[in-house]
């Protein structure tokens, strides 16, 4: 097994979790991965692994969001879900892709820097990493996830309640 | 007491904080009913902004992509004149057809209603259907407005609401059923049984498929539970396995080392039925 397999078998996963996550659209985070990962193979010296490939991979979303070369947009989860519509009940697929596009929503709503370090964080990256990667001081990591975290869950439940009630208008 | 430094509790539940102030904090949170709530809305938040993260996980490759679409000026104008064109030829063949027929042809508001609601006229089976037949837009209500378009049929909800309850109602031996109990909770409250309702009875082959509601079901609970402290304490979910007795139990204090790692598991379990037996159950409460 080569570092090349390696690295590519311990973070390719995650890092197009991430990415995936980050930007709505698993090719372009498959792609984005693979410059990664690309680059990665050029890099002579990698100190710390995870941490350098993520944030080369956002300084890659950054600059390609920068360019605006692909226009890339926001996801219409409710016509993307059709994929699974064989394999589920329909109303269950309806449900998940409300449950997908408020969560996509919500956290298009907060600020790109809380959005980043509580990705991070769920793909288990420490303080340390995230700071690195986002380029703050790994004391504010705590204050920023808890921003974060807030906003997001209080955003999904105000959207989730907002269709709770148009629900239940529409069945009254 | 220092007053509750909300980044550093999340620091110290993500395991970031040096020993000594991961002690700090952890004595605050023990001994001081602040510190102690804020530590449980943080855990609530990191289970709930984590579950949020997670539902973004169904996400398919070469999705639509809509953000960017120009604004259509013209539909504008088409829906308009689409509607207007529906309500003058519907009422000139039912007016052919049947003499019989009041025909009414709305003034405004009603063109405008209908414009803002009805999407294109090619793409509405629906609309598509009055076109032909010419008798539902031009139909008058008693009050000479547009009949309202027809909502699902109520007699489903019902059905399914029956069946929940019926659910709830069916004995269990391996726990008490908890009819009264869910009543006196906010598990039931009605209105979010028939909203609950019509999931499950979606997907009655499928447990996981109860998940969604599940997760609904934790988040009000949850709610409730800020306002009525004794109600999350007594509020247990039991594991469907036959041969297991875990219970999780969330009471303040439990609450906070299981949240996070019984999310899951929870949502599972609450509203999974194996046997088509809800496996929602609640016992009376610990003393504690």
């Amino acid at each position: 097994v080569t570092d090349a397999d390696r690295l590519f078998r311990e973070y390719h996963q995650p890092l197009v979790r991430y990415l995936t996550r980050r930007l709505g659209d698993r090719d372009w985070a498959e792609e984005v991965a693979q410059e990664t990962f690309v680059r990665a193979l050029r890099q002579k010296t990698i100190v710390s692994e995870r941490s350098w490939l993520f944030a080369v991979a956002n300084n890659l979303v950054r600059d390609e969001a920068r360019r605006s070369a692909r226009e890339r947009r926001h996801l219409q989860l409710l016509a993307a879900e059709a994929r699974d519509a064989e394999q589920e009940a329909p109303a269950l697929t309806m449900e998940r892709a409300q449950e997908s596009a408020d969560a996509r929503s919500a956290l298009d709503g907060i600020a790109e820097r809380d959005r980043q370090a509580l990705l991070l964080k769920e793909e288990g990256l420490d303080y340390g990493e995230i700071a690195e990667i986002l380029g703050i001081e790994k004391s504010s990591v705590g204050t920023t996830l808890s921003r974060a975290r807030r906003r997001l869950a209080e955003s999904f439940e105000a959207l989730q309640d907002a269709r709770r009630r148009r629900e239940q208008n529409a069945a009254s | 007491m220092p007053h509750p430094d909300e980044g550093l509790i999340h620091a110290w539940l993500d395991g970031e904080l040096e020993p000594s102030e991961a002690s700090r904090v952890e004595a605050l949170v023990a001994t001081d009913p602040v510190w102690s709530a804020a530590a449980a809305e943080a855990r609530g938040l990191i289970a709930a902004s984590s579950r949020v993260v997670n539902a973004l996980d169904r996400v398919p490759a070469n999705v639509v992509p809509a953000a960017h679409r120009k604004p259509r000026r013209a539909s504008w104008w088409l829906s308009r004149v689409a509607a207007l064109l529906v309500v003058v030829v519907g009422a000139s063949i039912v007016s052919r057809r049947d003499p019989t027929v009041q025909t009414v042809i709305p003034t405004s508001p009603a063109p405008k209603a209908v414009a803002m609601t009805a999407p294109p006229v090619a793409s509405s089976p629906a609309v598509s259907e009055k076109m032909k037949t010419g008798i539902a837009l031009v139909t008058p209500t008693a009050s000479g407005a547009q009949a309202p378009a027809p909502r699902a049929a109520s007699p489903t909800l019902a059905a399914a609401e029956n069946r929940v309850t019926a659910l709830l109602d069916a004995p269990s031996r391996e726990a008490v059923p908890l009819k009264k109990t869910v009543e006196d909770s906010v598990v039931a409250r009605r209105e979010q049984l028939q909203g609950r309702a019509l999931q499950l009875s979606a997907a009655p082959a499928a447990p996981r498929a109860a998940r969604p509601a599940a997760h609904a079901a934790l988040g009000e609970i949850r709610e409730d539970a800020a306002k009525s402290a004794a109600a999350e304490r007594c509020f247990v979910a039991r594991a469907p396995k036959a041969d297991s007795t875990a219970i999780v139990r969330l009471g303040p204090t439990a609450l906070a080392d299981s949240i996070r790692a019984g999310w899951e598991f929870l949502a599972d379990s609450l509203l999974a039925r194996p046997n088509g037996r809800p496996m929602l159950h609640q016992v009376p409460c610990p003393v504690r």
